[in-house]
Formats: structure tokens, C-alpha cells, sequence
């Protein structure tokens, strides 16, 4: 009788409990807390922290039921983060979501997406010299470009190894970036530049404009970054979707249940992937430093490409919407709205962040392609 | 070959950069573009030109049937279509069909049975063109 209880004992998850399982399940716990009790992004957190749960309940290694484990349920639905299958998809309702309108009215306002990105290439060099290799640099500095799902395609293209604590790293500064990005702001403008309004000059769209601009958009960003094909290529096959306004049915489905299914697969996985003995290592840690200063840089660069555009500007921007080139879509676009409005409560700014932040999906995907061609080549 | 992390960051940036500059030039030229071809308008123009070129049948019937009766002049009665098409052709007639065809409709041309057409001298159509 004895020998049966001690041997069910040796197969429940306490026997095989270490500490580092319970700081994982605290992390995890404390995720949930940010995304229920707080509402950061629960749309993501509640997910990855629920796979946190999940992925660190320890277990016997003959069954065999984490995301590492060949043949394990979670090992096949991570197939769709480790082979990049996820992102795609995800991109492609974005795409049926997002209006490229304001971006088409004001274009000169995507060249804050592209500031945005030198966040990217700062923090590829402060990890490279960290010690990291070219490829796992690449990962963590695409974090800066605070898109969760191009972070999860180039870290699985370059460096798989790392894709646990880089996407739970991407997926927590984006749900953090009403925390970080206010400060950054803050600090990089004064208060007059705070309180510019801006002339409402954005012009009307016409239907024609919208169609035509996926189609040009994807060759025209593909032919100069092909490795963005995966990725731009589905953004823009769901925004000609809704804008065609004959395949409403796609659109829907793309912006609607297709990408519900794959966050919930991908936040599950990903947070399943974040095993306390793989998880827990020095790596980790130098990701989510690495990973908070490449937001503060991102943002910071925006912020500050704004005010040196307003040097050539006759009608000045609000240098705050530098800031939502960080393309975490359409948060850092709230975010600008939200400290523009305490600075002057009458002051909208959301339209107008809102064309930087598509273009910083752009530019952050271009950014992945890039990295993609130069260092996956070596 | 080493791999040199400035030099690297530097062609990631220009890339990016030149690309979304690319992007905003093309984009806030698309508008243009639409209006530029709005106004060509080729289908309207396409269609004036035709028109143009060549007037409705309606008008055209009479005065195309009386070059029709003046090429068939030599044939003594009977003439072959093919012939009159490509004689129609070389005297410069727009589509000699459609008017070959509206005038086996209207019984202007008869056919004599053995492939051959006849001018209908007791058709009113006929009768018209030879009052003019």
C-alpha cells in the first residue's frame, strides 16, 4: 500500500516541483493580474500566462507533454510559432482591421515609422557586444520594433532557440507600453511641444486609392525586403480584402475568428514554450533588459525625428505621434492621444499617431526582412 | 569575412528608411495618378473615336446601300457576297457587312437560289435609293 502511494507521488508534478517552476507559476500569476485586474492587453497576456501555467507544471519526462516534447499536443500546436506559421496569419487580420486611410491622406507622417526602427538596429549592436551572435542579436533587437508577431517570425527564422523569452518579452512590453513609453515621451519634449495642435489637413481617401494601395504597397516593400513577403504580403492581402468590399466575407473572417483562433494558439504556446529550465537562464534576463531599452530607444528616436522634421515643417506636428512609429498597433497610438490629452484635454492627436503606427508595422517588418536577408545569409 | 555589426546596422537602416521614403513618395503620388487617368477617360474617349470614325448605321444605310448598287453595276443581275464585301473594302465602306446584313433582313437583296444575291427592285428600300 505504502510502495503504491510513494510510487503515485513520484509521478505528481510536487515531486518534480523545483523553485525555479515556482517562480515561473509567479510570474504567470502575476501576468494574469496585469491583463485581468489591469486590463494590459488581456487579449495577449491572459493567453501566454494561462501557457505559462501550463508549461511549467512539471511532469514525469516519459510523459512527455510540454511544447519541447516530440508528440505531446503542445508540441504540434507550437509548430505554428517555432515554423513562423502564426505571425502570418495574425498580420493578415491586422491587415483586414487597419485603415491605411490616414497614412494615404498624410504620407511625409510615415517617415516616423521609419525612425521608430532604429530602436532595432541600436539594440542589435548593445546585444551583439553583449555577447550574443549576429543571428540571436537580430532577435532581440526586432523586439524594439514592439510587434509581437514579427519578433516571433525572425526569431524563429534565426535564432528558435531563444523564441520563448523574446515573444513573451515582445508581448509584455506591448502590453507595458502605456507604462514605458509615457516617461520616454515625457522626457525627450517640453511642454509647449507637448500642447502643438495639428491642423486637421488630411484629405478624402477615395475607394480607388485604398485598393490600389496593398497592391503597390506589397511590391513595392517586398522587391526591396523580400524577406518580408510572409508577413507584408498577408498585411496586405487583408487590408485589399476589406478595402475590395467583394470579399467582405474573407475580411470578416480574417479580422474576426481567424485571428482570435491564432492568438489564443499562439499566446497559449508561446507561453507553454517558457519552461522554467529553459526559461530561467542569464540569457533571459539580458533578453528583457536588452528588450525594455530597445522600446525606450524606439520610442525615443521617434520622438526625436519629429521634432527634427518640424525643423522643414511650415505647419508643425505634435512630436509625441514620433512616438507611435513603435508600431504596437494601436496602442502607442492611444498612448500619444492619452499624454497629448493631459497636457491640453482638447488636443486629438489619435488620427494623426495613427499614421506612423501602421507605417511602423511596415518599417518593422521591412526591418525583420532585412535582417532576415543580411544575417540569416552569413 | 568578418561580420561587421556598424556597417551592417548602417545598410539595415538606409534600407529601411529609403524604403519607407520610397513608400511615402509612391503613396502621395497615388492620387494623382487616379485623377490624371480620371481625366483621360479612355473608355469615353475610346467610344467618341469610334463613333466618330464611323456614324450609325442608321445614317450611313442609305447613301452606303447606293455605292452598294453602283459596285454591283457590272454583275447583270446576280452577285456573290464574298465579292461585294471585298469590293466594298476596297472602295473604302466601314463594316460592308452590317449593311450587307440589315439589307438581306429587310429584303433589300434576295437571294436567286444558287448562292447568289439579287438587288429586290420591288422592295421600298430599293425603289428610295433609286428615286434619290
Amino acid at each position: 500500500m505504502d510502495n503504491i502511494f510513494i510510487s503515485f507521488f513520484e509521478n505528481t508534478g510536487f515531486y518534480f516541483l523545483t523553485y525555479k517552476h515556482l517562480v515561473m507559476l509567479l510570474v504567470a500569476c502575476f501576468f494574469l493580474y496585469l491583463g485581468i485586474a489591469k486590463k494590459y492587453e488581456p487579449l495577449l497576456l491572459v493567453p501566454i500566462a494561462f501557457g505559462m501555467i501550463i508549461g511549467n507544471i512539471p511532469s514525469p519526462d516519459y510523459m512527455s507533454l510540454g511544447v519541447y516534447d516530440k508528440g505531446s499536443v503542445f508540441y504540434y500546436l507550437y509548430q505554428g510559432v517555432s515554423q513562423g506559421i502564426y505571425p502570418p496569419l495574425i498580420f493578415m487580420g491586422i491587415g483586414a482591421m487597419a485603415d491605411f486611410s490616414y497614412l494615404l491622406s498624410r504620407p511625409v507622417l510615415i517617415l516616423l515609422g521609419a525612425a521608430a526602427q532604429a530602436g532595432i538596429f541600436i539594440t542589435f549592436l548593445g546585444a551583439y557586444y553583449l555577447g550574443f551572435s549576429p543571428a540571436e542579436s537580430a532577435a532581440i533587437g526586432i523586439i524594439g520594433g514592439a510587434d509581437g508577431p514579427t519578433a516571433i517570425f525572425l526569431t524563429s527564422k534565426l535564432a528558435p532557440e531563444l523564441i520563448g523569452p523574446i515573444a513573451v518579452a515582445a508581448y509584455s512590453y506591448m502590453a507595458l507600453v502605456p507604462v514605458i513609453q509615457p516617461p520616454v515621451m515625457k522626457l525627450f519634449t517640453t511642454k509647449k511641444e507637448r500642447m502643438i495642435k495639428m491642423e486637421n489637413k488630411t484629405r478624402e481617401v477615395s475607394k480607388k486609392e485604398r485598393i490600389i494601395f496593398p497592391v503597390t504597397g506589397v511590391i513595392l516593400c517586398c522587391f526591396i525586403a523580400p524577406g518580408a513577403v510572409p508577413l507584408l504580403g498577408m498585411l496586405f492581402l487583408g487590408n485589399l480584402l476589406k478595402q475590395a468590399e467583394v470579399t467582405n466575407r474573407l475580411a470578416e473572417a480574417a479580422k474576426g475568428p481567424l485571428i482570435d483562433i491564432v492568438t489564443i494558439l499562439l499566446g497559449v504556446s508561446v507561453g507553454a514554450s517558457t519552461q522554467a529550465d529553459v526559461f530561467l537562464t542569464q540569457k533571459s534576463v539580458k533578453i528583457f533588459v536588452l528588450g525594455v531599452l530597445s522600446f525606450v530607444i524606439a520610442t525615443m528616436c521617434g520622438v526625436l525625428f519629429a521634432k527634427f522634421m518640424n525643423l522643414f515643417l511650415k505647419d508643425k506636428i505634435n512630436p509625441l505621434i514620433g512616438a507611435a512609429g513603435v508600431s504596437a498597433v494601436p496602442d502607442s497610438a492611444r498612448v500619444v492621444q492619452m499624454v497629448a490629452a493631459k497636457e491640453n484635454p482638447g488636443n486629438y492627436l489619435l488620427m494623426h499617431a495613427m499614421a506612423p503606427n501602421i507605417a511602423g508595422v511596415i518599417g518593422s517588418a521591412i526591418a525583420a526582412g532585412v535582417m532576415w536577408s543580411i544575417i540569416g545569409n552569413l | 569575412m568578418t561580420f561587421q555589426p556598424y556597417i551592417f546596422i548602417s545598410y539595415g537602416l538606409i534600407i529601411v528608411f529609403s524604403g519607407l521614403i520610397f513608400l511615402a513618395i509612391v503613396v502621395s503620388n497615388i492620387h494623382r495618378i487616379i485623377e490624371f487617368f480620371s481625366k483621360l477617360d479612355f473608355k469615353k474617349r475610346i467610344l467618341e473615336k469610334k463613333t466618330m470614325r464611323t456614324p450609325p448605321i442608321s445614317l450611313r444605310l442609305f447613301s452606303e446601300m447606293e455605292n452598294f448598287i453602283i459596285l454591283t453595276k457590272n454583275n447583270e443581275g446576280a452577285f456573290s457576297l464574298p465579292g461585294l464585301i471585298y469590293k466594298a473594302k476596297r472602295a473604302g465602306i466601314e463594316s460592308p457587312w452590317e449593311i450587307i446584313d440589315i439589307m438581306i433582313k429587310k429584303k433589300v437583296i434576295i437571294p436567286d437560289n444558287q448562292g447568289r444575291f439579287l438587288w429586290n427592285q420591288e422592295s421600298a428600300c430599293y425603289k428610295k435609293i433609286k428615286n434619290i
